[in-house]
């Protein structure tokens, strides 16, 4: 088997291999998740110039570089201190596509943003990231 | 023009264009699909991806448009299960469950043996795909929790046979998708 097909190893072999060492539990019902609607409202609130000064052709040219500064974009009834503090990339600290998405995950977790983009540039004091966010109608 | 004559010029084309000029930022990750607490960004359903692509591109021999549809296809599936991994999660965690470093290393070494490969070569290809170990494993561990969630919740797995497995992939499939109805998963791809 070529390792390329080494992930179409489906989730069932994990599961099955596993499963059969699950106690069994009396059924009960799925308790189904509740999602609003999101409303698309992007309103630019922290001025954020992106002063680049170097060329970047992909995310893979930043990883590991320092992270200058963090903004956020759309943002009406959330500080940017508060996002920042809700979001593990710090300025200072390297940057990686990893870390953002795991960014983009725990800001939309928060439950008042209906859309998160993240989108980067290189200047001389290093990566500045900026997350456009959308809010969610109140 | 052929399909690879095509690629070849979209390509360079690409590489071309996505040189940011001065003054302009570059795209690094967006959500592409919600559920519940739950976002899927562009990066997570790329890598998820990435292996069933990789063999669509292999051997294709069909059309550019055709091409496309395929890969939306597989980013669209990949997506899904990324929603319903996290949503399988959330189950296990009303239950209490929780899942150990060493059953995380043991359905490590079983994914090696199903693949029949042995687990460095396995841990070479996580890094070929762009995961962390870190990020393998906590793919892993959400796997095993939605079937610990699953055998508890609904269909204790009986029997180790052929049959029994499929039957039970198939129920928990099925599940999974229930999950993912009652969640109103949005797709945004």
């Amino acid at each position: 088997m070529s390792a390329r097909r080494l992930f179409l190893v489906s989730a069932t072999t994990v599961i099955a291999f596993f499963a059969s060492a699950c106690g069994g539990g009396a059924p009960s019902a799925v308790t189904p998740a509740v999602v609003a609607v999101p409303t698309h409202k992007r309103i630019a609130t922290e001025p954020c110039p992106i002063p680049q000064e170097k060329a970047v052709s992909s995310v893979a040219d930043l990883e590991n570089m320092q992270i200058a500064r963090i903004c956020f974009r759309g943002s009406e009834r959330t500080s940017g201190d508060t996002l920042r503090a809700s979001i593990a990339s710090r300025s200072g600290s390297p940057f990686t596509a990893e870390g953002v998405q795991k960014d983009i995950e725990s800001l939309y977790a928060q439950g008042h943003l209906s859309d998160v983009e993240a989108r980067a540039s290189l200047t001389a004091q290093g990566v500045v990231l900026v997350f456009i966010l959308s809010e969610r109608s109140p | 023009m052929d399909f690879f004559r095509y690629i070849t010029a979209t390509v360079v084309a690409s590489s071309l264009l996505s040189v940011s000029p001065a003054g302009a930022d570059i795209f690094v990750d967006r959500i592409v699909a919600v559920a519940g607490k739950h976002a899927v960004t562009k990066r997570a359903v790329v890598l998820r991806a990435a292996p069933r692509i990789a063999n669509i591109e292999s051997g294709y021999k069909g059309d550019a448009d055709k091409h496309a549809k395929l890969v939306a296809e597989e980013e669209r599936r990949a997506a899904e299960e990324l929603i319903d991994d996290a949503l399988a999660t959330d189950e296990a965690s009303k239950l209490h469950l929780t899942v150990t470093r060493d059953e995380i290393d043991r359905a490590f070494r079983a994914v090696a043996d199903a693949a029949q490969v042995t687990t460095a070569e396995l841990t070479a290809e996580v890094g070929r795909r762009g995961l962390t170990m870190v990020e393998y494993r906590t793919e892993l561990a959400k796997q095993l929790l939605g079937g610990k969630a699953f055998a508890m919740e609904r269909a204790p797995r009986s029997g180790d046979t052929p049959e029994s497995t499929v039957a039970f992939a198939a129920a928990f499939d099925t599940w999974r998708l229930s999950l993912r109805t009652a969640a109103h998963a949005e797709f945004r791809l």
